[in-house]
Formats: structure tokens, sequence, C-alpha cells
């Protein structure tokens, strides 16, 4: 049977490159590789002769897009190629919970906070779990009371000079929290408002912005994919009609909003549009400094020092390391760079008993990196890449994991 | 959003890289801009200079004699020189020092038993170590592709130099009994743990007893290191010499590591996936170059710009039906008007015109005009964009990269 989506694998020419960079390949050889598993896995499945055996150990961490000289959208091809699979086949029950977290969390929401986070993280609930394909040694995040957007609703409504400033448009932005910081890590989303609002600007939280989908895909739940896609694109329309940026504060959503609704969903109008008004936080942050037009004054007492990871969707986004760049504009912050690799979680990969230990390993490089480094603080955008931090790295030594817009709001003059 | 930077280096291959750390090291604040991963993890990981003609023994002796628009004679011996030392000081602070056998080139064995000229080479490709024996083994692993020591063996019999030597050919048995096929960077991955290196120890001692020397497929660790190596050979107590295979390529990834690594160190701020799609000009003076996403273009500006984006393979240089260009500045490559005489209707030989296109250059990597005249006062070329010297004929390509790499990253 032949599949419905079709990117030409023919601009690969086989020099193994991708496969040679490839996180999860240096860490099993039960992978086939993304050369093997996209480009020339496609030519077998448009002769309807699939072998898809390789498919469910792709993290999506885009590295391979990233390293192909001839821009071969192998990810894409991966993703898309595991949707099919699962359209026809589908995947364990395991699989829809780790890519429905924000739904999950709104179903849950019924419970008293703490009552679903001791359940959750119970014994008997956690070997329900395992049982299920879910590793019980990776610590699953708790989730909060309110998510942030309801909490930064509750906040406005109590100050009314915020208020006021939102009628200044030129000074406005809506910010796209993603899940993670939603219903997981509000304070990340408290410390970029209360960044941007230091710099002059409102900040509007739209209700109905949802999951940005990637969690969907990577589990190939496309359709579902394709709801939130179209979802979010209908009010990024929105914003772009009013003029006003839209500012992300994770890689990965970033990159969902920016780059892959366009390569996975073409049919949806206007995300070639959107993508051109969409900011990272940190990137938005430093150009302000960088251009005279930073305001704040940063502490110049109590030195700190900052290892920086660099997230595998910020990489493949072409924009540097934008979280580095701001802490080593901070007086007295002294940044270096871990440059030790992938962190191995990719989302909800790591989550998976039977992928959980490929993921410690693809991560040990950078556990032992920031273990070695001393560094008092980690920085990194991704929550994600956080968790898997906070798990792999040594207890022993006490190290905040934190994005770095905390690290700068921590380091304000108000 | 807008960058600013003393130096702005496009490419992240050996002349990219190489322009970065020596830019870096003159205490310039540093950019470097990377598209795909560069070539060197699919390069053999030896440096080459000169291997053709008299220059096969003596690379110097020739590139002295070289035409007047050869990028070696453009630099000058000296650069030639300096940029050798540096990289070899560099790679030596580092642990994994390259050599040159004094001065002069080696020969080292391929997959199929030919000799390769090359003249920087790391510890473990120390062909002198070969010919002084009269025993040599040749070490594989069942199920590696692209090592057999039954085809090395015949290739190098055929070789004067080692025509009258003794051969062992054997097999280690593969480590690993599940997944895909097995490549020489699986296995160097490997013996980076505990395991993998008493797998090695267990499986050359099973099989090289009586030898003092032994050639094997890059295994030896990924890392640009002679720790492994090193424990090794004192282990088994031979001289491991490890033959470049086809990619990946585990001696070029170390070499990529090793100065990956060097500018972390130095701070150079390393973009990636950074893809270079114009640039500002006026009055012969670049502003700026631009790099394109699905969001913003991004504005880099520095006081010097060093183009390491390779020829038509790295995408450098563009052929059309219109003729040749350089792909950022959009310069024009001198090219015959009839696009059949751009390359030699005998495939193999090493007259091909394309070969040899790219940029015409002054003495410190301008382009310049028909009359001599620089076109960019601010952009400097290097390695694969220049023309007047074809790599894969000559074998030169590591040693124009580093000199032109070198006298750039020095301006």
């Amino acid at each position: 049977m032949a599949v419905h989506y079709h990117k030409s694998p023919d601009a690969c020419v086989a020099c193994t490159t991708c496969t040679a960079y490839c996180p999860v390949a240096a860490h099993t050889q039960n992978y086939q590789g993304p050369k093997l598993t996209a480009p020339a896995g496609e030519r077998f499945r448009l002769l309807g002769e699939p072998d898809d055996s390789s498919l469910s150990y792709c993290s999506n961490c885009k590295i391979c897009d990233m390293s192909c000289p001839y821009n071969v959208p192998i990810s894409v091809i991966n993703m898309m190629a595991r949707a099919d699979y699962c359209a026809k086949n589908p995947p364990p029950l395991r699989d829809w919970l780790v890519a429905h977290g924000e739904l999950l969390a709104n179903l849950t929401s019924i419970l008293p906070n703490f009552l679903r986070n001791w359940v959750m993280n119970s014994g008997f609930v956690r070997s329900i779990l395992d049982f299920m394909g879910i590793a019980k040694e990776m610590p699953l995040p708790n989730f909060v009371a309110k998510t942030f957007k309801q909490a930064y609703k509750n906040k406005l409504k109590s100050n009314k000079a915020d208020a006021v400033a939102a009628a200044d448009i030129n000074k406005t932005l809506v910010y796209f929290p993603g899940c993670y910081v939603n219903i997981y890590e509000p304070q990340t989303g408290f410390d970029v408002v209360e960044v941007l609002k230091q710099a002059g600007y409102h900040v509007i939280v739209p209700d109905n912005f949802c999951c940005c989908g990637l969690p969907l895909v990577a589990n190939g739940y496309m359709r579902a994919a394709k709801h939130n896609a179209v979802k979010n694109s209908a009010e990024l329309d929105k914003w772009r009609n009013e003029g006003i940026p839209v500012l992300t504060s994770c890689p990965s959503c970033g990159l969902m909003l920016k780059r892959e609704y366009g390569e996975l969903f073409p049919d949806i109008a206007g995300t070639e549009h959107n993508a051109k008004n969409i900011y990272d936080v940190c990137e938005f942050i430093g150009s302000l400094i960088e251009s005279g037009c930073w305001k704040g004054s940063f502490r110049t007492d109590a030195p700190i020092s900052a290892i920086y990871h660099t997230p595998c969707h910020s990489r493949v986004q072409g924009c540097g390391k934008p979280g580095l760049q701001l802490a080593l504009n901070l007086p007295n912050v002294s940044a270096i760079d871990a440059d030790a690799g992938c962190c191995g979680m990719s989302g909800s990969y790591g989550f998976k008993k039977d992928k959980y230990s490929i993921a410690m390993n693809i991560g040990s490089s950078l556990f032992q990196t920031i273990d070695a480094s001393g560094a008092q603080c980690v920085i990194t955008e991704c929550g994600i890449c956080q968790l898997q931090i906070r798990h792999g790295i040594s207890k022993k030594k006490e190290k905040r994991v934190m994005h770095p817009i905390t690290l700068l709001k921590e380091r304000l003059i108000f | 959003m807008t960058r600013k930077y003393d130096r702005v280096i496009v490419g992240g291959g050996l002349a990219g890289l190489m322009s970065a750390l020596v830019a870096a090291t003159e205490k310039k604040k540093v950019a470097l801009l990377m598209k795909g991963v560069g070539s060197i993890a699919i390069a053999s990981g030896a440096i080459d200079l000169y291997g053709k003609g008299v220059g096969k023994l003596d690379p110097f002796k020739t590139i002295k004699l070289l035409p007047k628009n050869h990028p070696y004679s453009i630099v000058g011996i000296e650069n030639i020189i300096n940029a050798i030392k540096y990289f070899e000081e560099t790679t030596a602070r580092y642990g994994y020092p390259y050599k040159s056998i004094c001065g002069r080139n080696s020969f080292i064995p391929t997959p199929v038993g030919w000799l390769k000229p090359v003249h920087l080479i790391p510890s473990t490709m120390d062909a002198t170590r070969l010919i002084s024996e009269t025993n040599i083994a040749i070490v594989g692993v069942e199920g590696l592709k692209d090592f057999s020591p039954t085809l090395i063996h015949s290739g190098m019999l055929k070789q004067m130099a080692y025509a009258d030597k003794q051969f062992l050919t054997a097999m280690m048995p593969n480590p690993f009994n599940t997944g895909r096929d097995t490549t020489s960077l699986d296995l160097a991955r490997y013996v980076d743990t505990i395991d993998g290196m008493q797998w090695l120890n267990k499986s050359l001692r099973a099989v090289i007893s009586g030898y003092k020397v032994a050639i094997i497929p890059p295994i030896l660790g990924t890392e640009p290191s002679r720790y492994i190596p090193d424990a090794l050979m004192e282990s088994v107590g031979i001289y491991l010499h490890e033959m470049p295979t086809l990619p990946p390529s585990v001696h070029g990834m170390r070499l990529q590591k090793l100065l990956m690594s060097q500018l972390n160190a130095l701070g150079v701020d390393v973009i990636e996936n950074a893809d270079v799609c114009r640039a500002d000009v006026s009055g012969g003076v670049c502003e700026a170059i631009y790099t394109a996403a699905p969001d913003v273009e991004r504005a880099y500006h520095a006081e010097r710009f060093i183009i390491a984006t390779g020829g038509f393979l790295g995408g450098g240089l563009k052929a059309g039906v219109n003729g040749v260009s350089e792909s950022i500045f959009g310069l024009t490559i001198d090219a015959p008007e009839n696009i059949e005489d751009w390359s030699n209707p005998n495939m193999l030989s090493s007259g091909h015109n394309f070969a040899s296109m790219g940029i015409r250059v002054n003495e410190v990597l301008q382009a310049v005009d028909s009359t001599n005249k620089p076109i960019l006062s601010n952009v400097h070329f290097v390695g694969r964009t220049i023309g007047g010297y074809d790599f894969a004929s000559e074998l030169s390509g590591g040693g124009v990269a580093l000199a032109t790499a070198y006298t750039a990253g020095r301006l």
C-alpha cells in the first residue's frame, strides 16, 4: 500500500554523516540510524515494503537534519512515516499518555493538586505505569495547582496598572508559554513576564493557545497534532494581523511554531508569515541589550558561575546560543558552554522504559561535563532538558537547573 | 537581529575551523557560522600537503616550483610552514599530536592496499613503524565492511616497500550480536567503554602473538587522546596502526572534536545550521552577512569576513548554464565558455578544469578582478573556495586549507 505523504528522499547521497552524528545511533546498535530509516527506508515504504522496526528509535532531536549536507528533511520523513505506521497500528496506551500531558493535566485537575501528584508518584501508580512502559526510574514532573495561564490571569485581575499599560500596542507582546511552563514550571513563565515588564512591555497570554503539538508528532498522533496546529495558527494569525510579536521560551515550541507547522502541515495557510512574527525570548531580550534599548540594571555583587546546555531544538534553529549570550552579558556572571551534546531526554522519549537507558547513556557526557565544571548553576532553555539534567547530574553537589531568563531575573535590580 | 564581531567565519570544514581558531588565538571576537558539519568527518583525518610528482617524497621541493596562481605560491612558504607548526602545536597541546615524519610525506596504506602520501598524521598512523618490521599483521573485525585484511594484503604486496614483508591476516569476533551493520565508528565507541577495551585487548592477543605491529581499522576510541591507544599498545605489547577507512571517519571526527573543543575554550560563538543567504556590500566593503531561517534573518557584522564555504561539493561554488559563481557574494569564477571543456572525457584523468575552478585571490586572500584589483576589501577566501589548484590530483587539500586559513586568521 502506498503512503499518503511524500518528502523526497532522493536528495540523499548516502554519505552517512547523519548516522555518524545521531545521538541514538551512537548508543544502540538496534537503531538502523537516520540514513537507513528515513531516506533509504522511504524508498521501501513508497514501494509498499516497509521495515518499520527501527522507526520507534528516532527521538526526533533533529541533529540529523542539521548535519545533512543536502538538506534532506530526515526527521520529518521519520515522523511522517511513524504517523503513517501508527495510523495503521495503534500505538500502546503508554504512548498516548506521554503524548497528551496537557490533556492529562486538564482531566486530572478536578482532583486536589497534592492528591494527584501524590497519586502519580506513589509506588503503586509508578509500578502500574512501569508495567505499561513508563520507566519508574525517571521522575515525573509535578503538576502545579494553578496553571501558569490561570495564575497569570488572576494576577492581572488584581493589578490594574498592568491592564492600563496594555493600551500601548507598541509595548505589548504575546507570550506562548508551552505545556511545560503552563502545567509544571509556571515560575519560568512569571520570570519571563517580569523580565519583559522590566523592559517596558505588557504581556498577553492568550487562552486559546494549546500545546504546540510536538509531543503528539513524536508519538505518531499526527491528526491530533494538526488539530492543535490549526488552533494555534488561527491565534498566531490574529496577533500577526494586530502587529504584536509572539514570544516563546521553550525551544521545542518555538521550533514547532516557526518551522515544523510549515513542514508538516503545508496546507495550513499563513504558517510562513506567522514564523516571522515569533521570537525566542532570550534572543529578544539579548537584542534589546545589544542595541542599547534595555533600561534595567543588573546586580554587580554576588558573583555566580553558570554552565549552559544548548537544547538540540535550539541548535537546529540556526540562532546560535541565545541563552548563553544572555548570561555572558550579565555583570559578574561567568558562563561556560557545556558543549557536550544531547541530554537524551527528547521530550517523551526518555520516559519510555525501553528507551530510558538509551536516553541516560546519551546524556551521560553532558552530566559528567556539568559535574566536573564546578559551576553553581545550570542554565538551559528547555524544560525537559532541565528535568533530565536534574535527574542525571550528581546529587551530592546542589546545583540549580533553570531557564536563562530565571537567572537574568534574579540578577535584576528592581 | 544583529550581532557584531571582529571576525565572522563561514564554513565548518577544516579551513573554517582553523581560521576561527587562529583568529580567536589572536584575541579576536569570533563567530563561526556552520551549515552541516563540514567534511572533516568524511575525510581521512590525515593532513596531506602535496603528493604529486617529486612532491610525493618531499612536498616542499615541489611547492617551491608551483605556478604563481597556486594558493601555496600566493600565501608563500613561510605561511605554510607556520600553519603546519601552529597545527602541530595546537594538537600537541590538546594531547593528540599530529606530526610529519622529518618534514617529509609518509605513505599510509589504504583499505585497497594503495599507499597514500600524507604529511601530518596522528601517532597511530605512523607507517614507518610498519616499514621497519618484516612481519605485519592485518587484523579486521567480522562483519566490518570496508576493511578486508585479504584485500589490503594483496594490494600491499604490489607495493615495493611491502613486497618482501610477511603478512598475517586475521579476524577478530564482532562484539555486537544484534542490530545494524557494524562501522569503525561503532567499534571505536565500544572501545571507549571498559567492556570494549577488554574485548579489543583479548581479541588482539588471541590473533597476533609473535607480531610487533598490526594494521587495524580506526577503532581505538573516539576521543582525540592518546590514552586508549597508548594503554592498549602497552598492554598488548605491539604497535597498532589505525588505517583510515570509508566514512564515517573516526580519525576525522576526533580531529573535529579537538578543534571544536578548542574553539569552545577560546569563546568562539559557533552558530550551527546557519544558512548564509546574502551579504550587504557597499563601496567594496562587506557590512554584514545574513542567515536565513523560517523566522527572522539574522545579521552578522564584522570587521573582516573569512569565507570557507568549500567548492562545488561544499556549496561555496555554484555551476549553472550561465557559468560558475561564488555562492554568497555572487562573484564570477573564470570558466571556459563551452561547458564541455569544464571536464575531461577521460573521467579518471587528473586534468579536469572544474577541479581547479575557484576564486582568484591576492596574497591577503581577497578576491581580485582581472586587473588584480581587490573586489571586497574585508572579505578573505580560504580553502577550496580558492581556484588555481586541484586538491584531488595534487593531494593538497588539507595543506591548502591550513595554510590559507592561517594566513587569513592572522589578518
